[in-house]
């Protein structure tokens, strides 16, 4: 041990030395060269580096230095193009609304490339394209999004480090097949990770924390959330329907091999918004939400419950939206440790284990209806409202590798005519459910403000005032040219619920 | 009631130079409009419950005379069926312009005295969550009011006052006039809201958003 250190010791001017000397030559972008796999193994793993783009040949590479602009590069960039984003700091919005782009930063000596926001800019990177893949960016200081996909198919957003970026970290939105992996979230006033209104996703390995909800899958259908790790939020992982948006219902959902600990963060998201609603110390939050598998997960030291199951009436700061089923039905809870949960819990939970004549710490917590719900081996765990639940048909997910499609999904084409509903479902409904108060006033609102004079509306979306105290400022949306404007105005103040 | 009353008990006794200031305030005599007086016989928290009338202390100026311009002009409390509107047209019409104004600007300057109803729980809460869901973003997150969208304060306000204007604005009864925006605003929100959803969200501001 000791003489190894000692040859350290001499190594280290030497190396240090030579650092000098070739840091002189131009810093070295990675290869794009294929992964190839350990051949050491006897069978396939379930490891395997998942994909969801077909990249197909590599278009031109562009690169970006301290200095210049990454939107710059955007501009300049064809379908297949790789744009390397080297070390520094970059004080822009990168929009990007052509598809097949990889937006990659370059890490040399651990050193990435940092989009800065200075708490003054929205949003750092915007994409409406398909098949678009964003890694190893640092970014921070926004008062929007991070990472927002628009109505984008096949998107890989991975290795990229968020903190402190307003009200979204990373969040798709309208997005079938997508891979959230490798990112590491924190500081954020709503959800870490929000997939909304998407299809076909997996978010796994990454860790949140920090934020008011750590990952929430909400409307959107088959996702499997896995081996992330979720710890001091308000809570940890969401699966919910959100009253009044376009899409009405969140389907096939499994929360599976995550660590969800100590998520007892007051909670700091805007007042009145649904968020606000969640109680700190809450691991899993299941809300109206349909076949949800609850599997393996470690959850401890999260102070109300380990998971509350809940429908829309039992919700705090929800409105009913006749268009969705409100109960949370087919919740499966297979195996999980969980540990110390429930130690400070609300009265409301008081209250109802009070009915059951059961006192304790509770893990799992059900209020409203859940019809065909189960639960494996429910005598593990303190419970309340679920001890009528029958048993799990089987006992594990192994089955399912992921949600992801086989075939990359159809590049999402959106007709002239069409570009106001597509914005409107892809980025207005981020914030502005049809009823009730989501991240902005609802859009019943808004159309009993604007009435007939969408002009008006287009204008304000450009320039946005904040006139309400109680609600976050409105962020620009100058990304999107003076038709889209007009567009999303017009359907937004004529769209139904 | 009790408790409040109690409250000012304690507050006359500790602050009393305050109190007196507050009190002469409430009272506010030098610059109150001759015709004040023949307001608060409806208006005054004392008497809304009974006659129906919303309390007019702490409005926006700009609210209470674009009110009292529309009953003079006809715009508001025409309709055979509106039968207290009826009443306030017939008030208004012996204001002149100069009345309106300084007795618009006179209310705005008064403290309202918060008169609580009690409603059912579950009502309540209905109407907590219409609240905060869609009347919030305009009237303000306690019913101040929010003069940016023109906006009058809602916290005053008893359920009973509350119900039937929201049924007027539904019914077209108020908010029809081309010029009258703020009007037409709430008219067209007014028609998302069911005879239910109204009644709770009245009971919620009503009872003091509790």
């Amino acid at each position: 041990m000791k003489k190894t250190t000692i040859a350290l010791a001499l190594l280290l001017p030497v190396a240090f030395i030579a650092g000098q000397y070739f840091s002189g030559t131009a810093q070295q972008a990675p290869s794009l060269a294929a992964d190839v796999s350990f051949s050491g193994g006897a069978a396939a793993s379930n490891n395997a580096k998942k994909s969801v783009i077909d990249h197909g040949e590599v278009g031109q590479v562009h690169q970006v230095k301290p200095g210049q602009l990454i939107m710059d590069a955007v501009k300049a960039a064809q379908p297949g193009d790789v744009i390397q984003v080297f070390p520094g700091d970059y004080v822009e919005t990168v929009y990007i609304d052509k598809d097949n782009i990889r937006l990659s930063g370059v890490i040399i000596d651990g050193k990435r490339p940092r989009l800065y926001g200075e708490n003054r800019l929205n949003d750092a990177i915007l994409y409406s394209g398909n098949n678009i893949l964003i890694e190893n960016f640092l970014i921070t200081k926004y008062k929007g999004n991070g990472i927002m996909g628009q109505a984008g198919n096949n998107f890989e957003i991975r290795h990229n480090i968020i903190e402190d970026t307003g009200v979204y970290g990373i969040f798709p939105q309208l997005g079938i097949n997508g891979l959230v992996e490798h990112n590491v979230i924190s500081g954020i006033e709503d959800a870490a990770i929000y997939v909304g209104m998407s299809d076909h996703i997996h978010v796994a390995n990454n860790e949140v924390f920090d934020s008011v909800a750590g990952i929430e899958i909400e409307n959107s259908r088959h996702a499997v959330v896995e081996n992330n790790f979720v710890h001091n939020n308000t809570g940890g992982i969401l699966a919910f329907v959100t009253p009044g948006l376009p899409i009405k219902d969140t389907v096939d959902v499994i929360i599976r091999n995550n660590w969800i600990s100590n998520n007892n963060t007051a909670n700091f998201g805007a007042p009145g918004s649904m968020v606000a609603g969640i109680p700190a110390g809450t691991g899993i939050l299941i809300m109206a939400a349909d076949e949800v598998i609850i599997e393996d997960n470690i959850i401890i030291g999260n102070k109300t419950a380990g998971i509350i199951i809940t429908d829309h009436q039992n919700a705090p700061n929800t409105t009913l939206d006749p268009e969705s089923d409100p109960t949370p039905d087919k919740v499966m809870i297979l195996n999980n440790l969980m540990y110390n949960n429930g130690y400070d819990t609300i009265a409301e939970a008081k209250v109802l284990m009070a009915t059951e004549l059961k006192q304790g710490q509770p893990d799992i917590i059900r209020v409203g209806n859940s019809n065909n719900s189960c639960i494996n081996n429910p005598q593990q765990y303190i419970t309340v409202g679920v001890s009528k639940w029958p048993a799990c048909s089987f006992t594990n997910t192994d089955s399912v590798l992921n949600y992801l499609l086989d075939e990359p999904a159809a590049p999402r084409t959106v007709a002239a005519e069409e570009k106001g509903k597509y914005v409107y479902l892809g980025v207005c409904t981020g914030c502005h459910a049809y009823t009730g108060r989501l991240i902005g006033p609802p859009v019943q609102v808004i159309q009993s403000l604007y009435m007939d004079e969408p002009q008006a509306l287009a204008d304000y979306i450009l320039n946005p005032l904040k006139k309400r105290d109680d609600y976050p400022a409105m962020p620009k949306q100058d990304y999107l040219d003076a038709e889209t404007r007009l567009a999303v105005a017009e359907y937004m103040l004529n769209v139904g619920n | 009631m009790r408790a409040i009353f109690s409250l000012m008990t304690l507050v006359l006794i500790a602050l009393p130079p305050v109190a007196v200031v507050l009190s002469g305030n409430a009272l506010a005599t030098t610059d109150m409009p001759a015709q004040a007086a023949t307001c608060l016989a409806c208006h005054s928290a004392a008497t809304s419950a009974a006659s129906g009338a919303p309390q007019l202390a702490g409005q926006q100026a700009t609210y209470l005379q674009k009110q009292l311009q529309q009953f003079k002009n006809g715009q508001r409390g025409a309709a055979v069926s509106d039968v207290k509107g009826q009443q306030m047209a017939a008030m208004a019409a012996t204001l002149s312009a100069d009345d309106i104004n300084s007795l618009a600007r006179y209310f705005s300057k008064q403290q309202a005295e918060v008169i609580t109803s009690s409603a059912d729980a579950a009502l309540l809460d209905q109407g907590r969550r219409q609240y905060i869901g869609s009347c919030g973003a305009c009237h303000g997150a306690k019913a101040e009011g929010n003069m940016a969208f023109n906006a009058p304060a809602l916290s005053m306000l008893s359920a009973d006052y509350i119900t039937l204007q929201l049924q007027h604005f539904k019914t077209g009864l108020r908010g029809k006039d081309k010029a009258d925006k703020p009007g037409r605003q709430m008219a067209l929100f007014s028609r998302n809201l069911s005879e239910q959803d109204m009644q709770a969200v009245a009971a919620y501001i009503g009872a003091g958003m509790p």
